[in-house]
């Protein structure tokens, strides 16, 4: 069924003493890997919990898997692994029990997969969870959810406290649950890096908002850093899609959102560079841009 | 489809015994380098084939995060590049999308828009339902050389007007440097 | 009960299995104290009622405070079940696991004060309101625990229960209609035994039954 998306929020809405997530839409199409990136205290764990149905929304619709959240979530998380940095699992019991508790629970446990993740990522199943460091207990919780093969993986934060060499085994693994098309995935991270890299598609998340949601190529096509240098008492006119403008002297640099062959046609000879922009440039620019219109 | 499949397995197997650190047995290598040799000549390509095998075969592509080029670019230089020196012969059939996307560690959709760059260029042909598949590699060996001298030449008429050469002056130059290469 | 209750429950004996071998065993120390007689009887019974007592407590505080704290919560709420699911999941299994000791401590306590020569069966029925409030005070303790959020709140709790066993003791103890037949050779089951024995039963049913109608409908687990 692969015109049901994987995730569906409209106008959802959630209000706290301190905060509040605002008319939040999204969506999730299967096959696809979503990175979800934004500051911290912008509202990427309160996202990600109402899609778990550990939180209700004041407005708004969640479907998950074509089920209605936080209603249908016993039924819905059959099929949806969920990992959050925060989790724990049980200090007084082995990695192991675990495993069989997990594998005890859900038909879709691969026990061969699950051997072959314990040896990757170099985890022992007899010893304690409360002898795991916390790079360890990270992948132990990753292992859990990866060795039933959900359809779809909701991750917050999968990667912080790993090193880079377990970063780049769990991200293996996550572009291995992505070679089916019927399955996705949606992880928030700090890490631009891995997001640039993996992801088919980035939600920039600020104060409560959606910024923008859109495919990561689309996003590294659109945004440039052209400078140029304007000749003594000119100034560069007002242009629509700049978003912002650094003046220097001569030297300006200007940050589009909407690059163009036009506009350079139209900024003619001096245009002296033109940069492509890495993601994190790109979202930090893209929250500054969205604060001052927003006026804060 | 049976060898396909035992190929497959035997993949697998090698694979995990090389992950486990036998890797410097040589019957192992060599095994691997006998199934390699069924993949290349496109006998074998299955997408059962565990994640850590494709990644040893294409461990060859790399793409650098802290290049300039975009990952795409730098996909299709890559494979053109194979193309182009023979080792990936006309005729053979590309990985899918989704298992060179998860070899390389890179997203989908990147891999896809360096796919439909290569065939709007002509470098490979989409079959749709059956795959991609390299395009007739003599016309592409001399496109790419057509593409690599505009390039150059382009490039020499930058320079040329940068340092102040008239068009006669840069086509001196240019004869100059083939008398130059003659010689030699 | 299908799989994921029978596992949870499992779980909750297993993560606490030392916790109730230990209690058991305690207790049943402290009633082989008690079979010696007039001193080291009070000794041995008193062993027994703060063994019960405090591992009830215990019990429900590693268990749900704990859980909410060392967030193994997120991990569990993760499995395929709703809050509601969880809540009466949570109130079963920690009621079997309190019930196991609990049984075999007051069976031993009934079958001591029965057995032994040298103490008055008039006993009896203090002893068994004397069973029946600690099951109905850890069934309280367990309410407060599912139903409060800051451990403060959950102090507060443990200390007022507490505070109700030498309550108990002292005023339902001194009550004459139970008093005056302590020390009688056979039990005297008058209605004064009764009633307590029904308060204890209501308490237990509504302390039971709370937690399905308002923890299960929490709507935000944080």
């Amino acid at each position: 069924m692969t015109t049901t998306k994987h995730i569906e929020m409209h106008g959802v809405r959630k209000a706290f003493r301190f905060f509040t997530l605002e008319d939040l839409s999204l969506e999730l199409a299967p096959g696809q890997i979503m990175g979800f990136v934004g500051p911290n205290g912008a509202g990427k764990s309160t996202s990600i919990r109402l899609m778990t149905g550990l939180l209700t929304p004041d407005a708004g619709e969640v479907r998950v898997l074509g089920h209605a959240m936080p209603e249908s979530q016993a039924v819905a998380k059959r099929d949806i692994g969920f990992v959050s940095d925060e989790m724990r699992l049980f200090a007084h019991a082995t990695l192991g029990w675990h495993m069989r508790f997990v594998a005890s629970i859900y038909p879709g446990w691969d026990a061969k997969y699950a051997q072959t993740l314990v040896k990757r990522f170099n985890l022992r199943p007899e010893q304690n969870v409360s002898g795991l460091s916390s790079g360890e207990h990270a992948k132990a919780v990753l292992l859990l959810a990866l060795a039933r093969r959900p359809r779809l993986l909701i991750l917050d934060e999968p990667t912080s406290g790993l090193d880079p060499v377990a970063r780049h085994e769990v991200l293996t693994e996550f572009m291995d649950v992505l070679r089916d098309e019927d399955r996705s995935i949606l992880f928030s991270s700090h890490n631009t890096v891995d997001v640039e890299r993996i992801s088919d598609r980035i939600a920039f998340i600020d104060r409560g908002r959606l910024i923008e949601s859109s495919d990561k190529e689309d996003f590294l096509e659109r945004w440039r850093r052209i400078q140029l240098q304007m000749p003594a008492g000119t100034t560069v006119p007002d242009l629509p899609h700049v978003v912002s403008r650094v003046v220097d002297g001569q030297f300006v640099t200007l940050t589009t959102n909407r690059f163009s062959q036009d506009l350079l046609a139209f900024l003619g000879s001096n245009v002296r560079e033109v940069h492509r922009m890495s993601l994190e440039e790109i979202f930090v620019a893209n929250v500054m841009y969205h604060r001052e219109t927003r006026g804060q | 489809m049976l060898l396909k499949k035992s190929c497959a397995y035997w993949c697998d197997r090698l694979c995990a015994q090389t992950h486990d650190g036998l890797t410097t047995a040589p019957g192992v290598l060599e095994s691997h380098a006998a199934l390699k040799k069924y993949f290349h000549e496109g006998l074998v390509f299955d997408s059962e084939l565990s994640i850590h095998c494709i990644h040893s075969m294409y461990s060859g592509i790399n793409i650098s995060q802290t290049d300039a080029r975009p990952m795409y670019l730098q996909i299709m230089e890559q494979i053109r590049a194979r193309i182009a020196a023979g080792d990936w012969a006309t005729g053979r059939e590309l990985p899918s999308i989704r298992a060179l996307a998860a070899a390389l560690s890179i997203s989908v959709i990147t891999v896809k828009r360096a796919y439909l760059d290569l065939e709007s260029e002509g470098v490979i042909v989409t079959r749709h339902g059956k795959g991609s598949f390299v395009a007739d590699v003599n016309g592409l060996a001399g496109s790419l050389q057509e593409e690599n001298l505009e390039e150059h030449l382009a490039a020499a008429a930058g320079i040329g007007r940068q340092v102040g050469l008239t068009p006669e002056d840069l086509a001196e130059r240019l004869r100059r440097a083939i008398r130059t290469l003659d010689k030699k | 009960m299908n799989m994921l209750t029978r596992k949870l429950i499992a779980k909750e004996f297993y993560l606490n299995r030392w916790l109730i071998a230990g209690s058991t065993l305690a207790g049943l120390a402290g009633l082989l104290i008690a079979a010696e007689g007039e001193v080291r009887f009070n000794i041995g019974m008193l062993t027994w009622l703060t063994t019960i007592v405090a591992f009830g407590v215990v019990l429900a505080m590693l268990s749900i405070g704990n859980e909410r704290k060392e967030r193994t919560l997120q991990f569990v709420l993760s499995l395929p079940l709703a809050h509601g699911d969880y809540v009466r999941i949570k109130v079963i299994g920690l009621l079997l696991c309190f019930l196991v000791p609990w049984a075999i401590l007051s069976a031993g306590a009934v079958t001591l004060i029965s057995v032994m020569p040298n103490l008055p069966d008039g006993l009896l029925p203090f002893a068994v309101l004397l069973c029946g409030f600690c099951l109905a005070n850890y069934s309280v303790v367990l309410c407060g625990a599912l139903h409060t959020a800051t451990e403060g709140l959950i102090t507060i709790l443990i200390i007022v229960t507490n505070m109700n066993v030498t309550l108990f003791i002292f005023m339902v103890g001194a009550l004459p209609s139970l008093n005056s037949h302590l020390r009688a050779p056979a039990p005297v089951w008058n209605s004064t035994f009764w009633t307590v024995l029904a308060v204890e039963l209501a308490t237990l049913v509504i302390t039971l039954s709370l937690p399905y109608f308002v923890a299960a409908r929490r709507r935000d687990f944080n």
